[in-house]
């Protein structure tokens, strides 16, 4: 449901397993597929969000929240005391300690990034990623992945033989 | 959830991040396509060979344009220390003052032993 508090448009998102929270507006778009929904005003009630758990929905909304000023309406207040350049720095500190959670979570807020449409929380989980599979060994990338090798031995050989260049 | 839970979509956006931002480099990305036949088939997608052939290009020039660099510094330096050399076998020859001046001047500008100095620079040329 969109209320105001104290001037403020608040949205209600609802996971599928029945939490609901209240958001302002601004905070709530950071995502562009919510915006799209708010835009196109189908958003009078409380918007569901699915697939999202409300573990996951928290997480990405305690990111929207630390990210508006800096993007938001409010972000003009805000960069007006504070160099923006101070400002990047702290939000990068803060993303790296928001980002030091388990496979699992990390995987679930990579979807619900996607699904919600928030660059942001996509390039950062996707790159934390990315850092967590380059320069390591094959057996660390597949037990990092929870992936079977499912070559068959003289297949496997083949596919060695030609990638073999590139640990040369 | 795990891992192989992603989509494909989402799995191929975050091996382009990688590619395009050169964390992912030729190795993760062969180390990938052994893994398992979905991420060979993932980390074989065009897209990302491209990425990772571009930045390596971009890389490439870059460091070309440094060599250049360095090949004109060096025939600067090389020149210069020619010139000095040629003015430090001047100077066992008789000629006026003035001439004589400016040569003497010249070779004890120089500090670096010459001789070695134009071998090192004739050599780095080569290479």
């Amino acid at each position: 449901m969109a209320t105001r508090e104290a001037g403020k448009k608040m949205i209600m998102l609802k996971s599928p397993d029945g939490m609901e929270f209240e958001v302002e507006e601004a905070v709530a778009m950071e995502s562009q597929t919510i915006r799209k929904m708010i835009e196109d005003d189908c958003a009078d009630t409380a918007i569901l969000i699915p697939n999202i758990n409300s573990k996951i929905l928290s997480r990405v909304i305690e990111y929207c929240n630390k990210h508006v000023p800096t993007t938001g309406a409010t972000g003009a207040a805000a960069s007006d005391t504070v160099a923006p350049a101070a400002l990047a720095e702290d939000l990068k500190i803060w993303d790296a300690e928001f980002i030091k959670v388990n496979r699992a979570t990390r995987f679930n807020l990579i979807q619900a990034a996607s699904y919600l449409n928030i660059k942001g929380l996509l390039d950062l989980t996707s790159q934390t990623t990315i850092d967590t599979i380059s320069d390591n060994s094959l057996e660390e990338i597949r037990s990092f992945l929870s992936t079977k090798n499912d070559y068959l031995p003289e297949e496997e050989q083949t596919i060695r033989r030609e990638n073999q260049w590139a640990f040369q | 959830m795990s891992a192989s839970d992603l989509p494909d979509e989402l799995w191929a956006r975050v091996l382009e991040l990688g590619a395009a931002s050169a964390a992912l480099g030729f190795r993760d990305l062969c180390c990938l396509a052994i893994a398992s036949r979905r991420l060979r088939r993932l980390s074989l997608h065009p897209a990302l060979w491209f990425e990772r052939h571009k930045l390596r290009l971009t890389e490439l020039e870059e460091s070309m344009c440094a060599e250049g660099d360095r090949i004109k510094a060096t025939a600067q330096e090389l020149d210069s220390l020619e010139r000095v050399r040629r003015a430090s076998v001047a100077l066992n020859v008789w000629q006026p003052q003035v001439v004589h001046g400016r040569q003497k001047q010249l070779v004890q500008q120089c500090t670096v032993p010459v001789d070695s100095r134009l071998s090192a620079l004739h050599m780095e040329l080569k290479v």
